[in-house]
């Protein structure tokens, strides 16, 4: 990594970018990232469980026809499937607890890494048809799971820390389809944060404090009285200050290994306040999943037991 | 050499998948005159590469909620009723994208508004059997900016949007 890092500025080479993209590697990193996202998107359907129908089904909180002019009709929606079991005499409500079960389970198969690819596909399948039936009120936490599942489908996520592995399905062996999941995956991370800094840093309310200052202020995120931060606005403004920096300069700053311990940590520490502070649990513990998984859990062959 | 084509196949798909990503993240969006857009576009939804980062930016922007009354035959009238009591902050964030909606681009539109309102007022009277009348009033909170505070200027939840709605003798619908 360390040899890429110098030698790209200078002329890539063909090695060096081969290398980069298809040195065989360990799974390691992608068995973290497995282990965390299914492990949250576990939780987060425990907490929603007692919702589920007021959220999915067409006699919910937004119903029939509703549902259907806000969701985008050219992507998959579990309609068709419920209605289909419906008349074959499987109500609506019956058939939508099904699939809910099936998502869970697709999860529990995923964190255990059996049967790997196949659990992967059901949970994106059913993750992203959720999203676009009923009226699920996707947000943030939704999108980055959506994309990581997906990439799940297709990445030797399996290899490690698996019953896939237990069970010698797969051979856990370095390999270079691990190297390149990895790479999508960090350089993913690298253009998300960087567009991120870069959109917040394209307005004054980043570089003045105020986004902050509302954000702790506004019911519904605030946990705390942070009001009296009016009295000392250098503290919201300097707050403001190291999101965009460590959000615009993650793509620089994770990959030497000096600063990459470093940033690791400050974006963990950002995504923990957000956790706590904005009230968004979910969304906070989530984000440290990926830097934690792709930067700080090592892919060396070498280091593999 | 098998390996080297399918090396140099996986690398330009990663290079095309990574090239939407970076698209979405700019908020380019692709011509509808590119060969295959609709598969591309496809593509992009299944994938993940559609997505934007812009959290909290470039502004934080209003919070919005809804708040129902409930009146019962005899008049007797129930405030502030919310439309999940006790809701977990995983529900009440989603919550809150419904209620986005009221103050989204299309709401506007009064025969966007309306059924919306309705759907969500219909959830309430399924919720509570003895109301004869819901009233639906969505709410928005501007924040005050530091120095608007400091002056003693304080942010309130304010009405934007509100409908009234009462159950049918015959179906038990709503007018």
């Amino acid at each position: 990594m360390r040899s890429l890092a110098l030698s790209l500025p200078h002329g890539a080479s063909l090695t060096s970018i081969t290398n980069f993209f298809f040195k065989p590697a360990s799974a390691r990193p992608l068995a973290a990232l497995r282990i965390g996202l299914s492990s949250i998107l576990l939780v987060q359907a425990f907490l929603m469980h007692k919702s589920f129908l007021d959220f999915f089904a067409p006699t919910g909180f937004v119903q029939g026809e509703v549902s259907n002019s806000l969701n985008d009709p050219s992507v998959p929606r579990l309609n068709g499937l419920v209605d289909l079991l419906s008349e074959v005499g499987i109500g609506v409500n019956l058939s939508l607890t099904g699939l809910g079960i099936i998502y869970v389970a697709s999860l529990i198969f995923l964190l255990c890494g059996s049967f790997t690819r196949m659990a992967a596909f059901l949970a994106w399948f059913l993750n992203w048809s959720f999203m676009n039936t009923g009226y699920s009120g996707a947000y943030g936490a939704d999108m980055y799971a959506h994309f990581f599942l997906f990439y799940l489908i297709w990445m030797p996520s399996g290899d490690n820390f698996s019953l896939d592995r237990f069970f010698q399905r797969v051979s856990g062996q370095p390999s270079y389809q691990a190297r390149l999941g990895l790479r999508v995956l960090q350089l993913h991370m690298c253009i998300s944060y960087f567009a991120s800094g870069v959109e917040k840093a394209s307005g004054p309310q980043w570089w003045n404090g105020e986004v902050l200052w509302s954000a702790l202020n506004t019911p519904g995120y605030s946990i705390v009285d942070f009001h009296w931060l009016a009295e000392l606005p250098f503290l919201p403004m300097l707050g403001g200050w190291l999101v965009m920096a460590i959000e615009t300069f993650y793509i620089v700053m994770v990959w030497p290994q000096k600063t990459r311990p470093w940033w690791v940590l400050a974006t963990c520490l950002l995504h923990l306040g957000i956790a706590i502070f904005l009230n968004l649990p979910i969304f906070g513990i989530l984000m440290c999943i990926p830097t934690l998984a792709l930067f700080a859990v090592s892919a060396e062959p070498s280091h593999q037991r | 050499m098998r390996d080297k084509i399918c090396k140099a196949t996986l690398l330009g798909c990663t290079i095309f998948h990574l090239a939407l990503v970076t698209l979405s993240a700019s908020y380019i969006n692709i011509a509808d005159t590119v060969p295959g857009k609709s598969i591309i576009d496809f593509y992009r939804k299944a994938s993940g590469a559609d997505s934007s980062y812009g959290f909290f930016a470039p502004s934080i922007g209003a919070k919005t909620r809804a708040l129902f009354d409930i009146i019962d035959p005899s008049g007797a009238k129930i405030e502030n009723i919310s439309l999940a009591p006790n809701a977990v902050r995983e529900v009440e964030t989603r919550l809150g994208g419904i209620y986005d909606e009221f103050t989204s681009e299309d709401a506007e539109d009064a025969n966007f508004r309306k059924p919306l309102a309705a759907s969500l007022a219909a959830a309430i009277f399924s919720k509570h059997s003895h109301a004869a009348e819901v009233i639906l009033h969505v709410q928005e909170f501007w924040p005050t900016t530091m120095e608007e505070y400091r002056q003693g200027e304080r942010a309130r939840w304010s009405d934007c949007y509100a409908a009234r709605f009462a159950r049918t003798e015959q179906s038990g619908g709503m007018q």
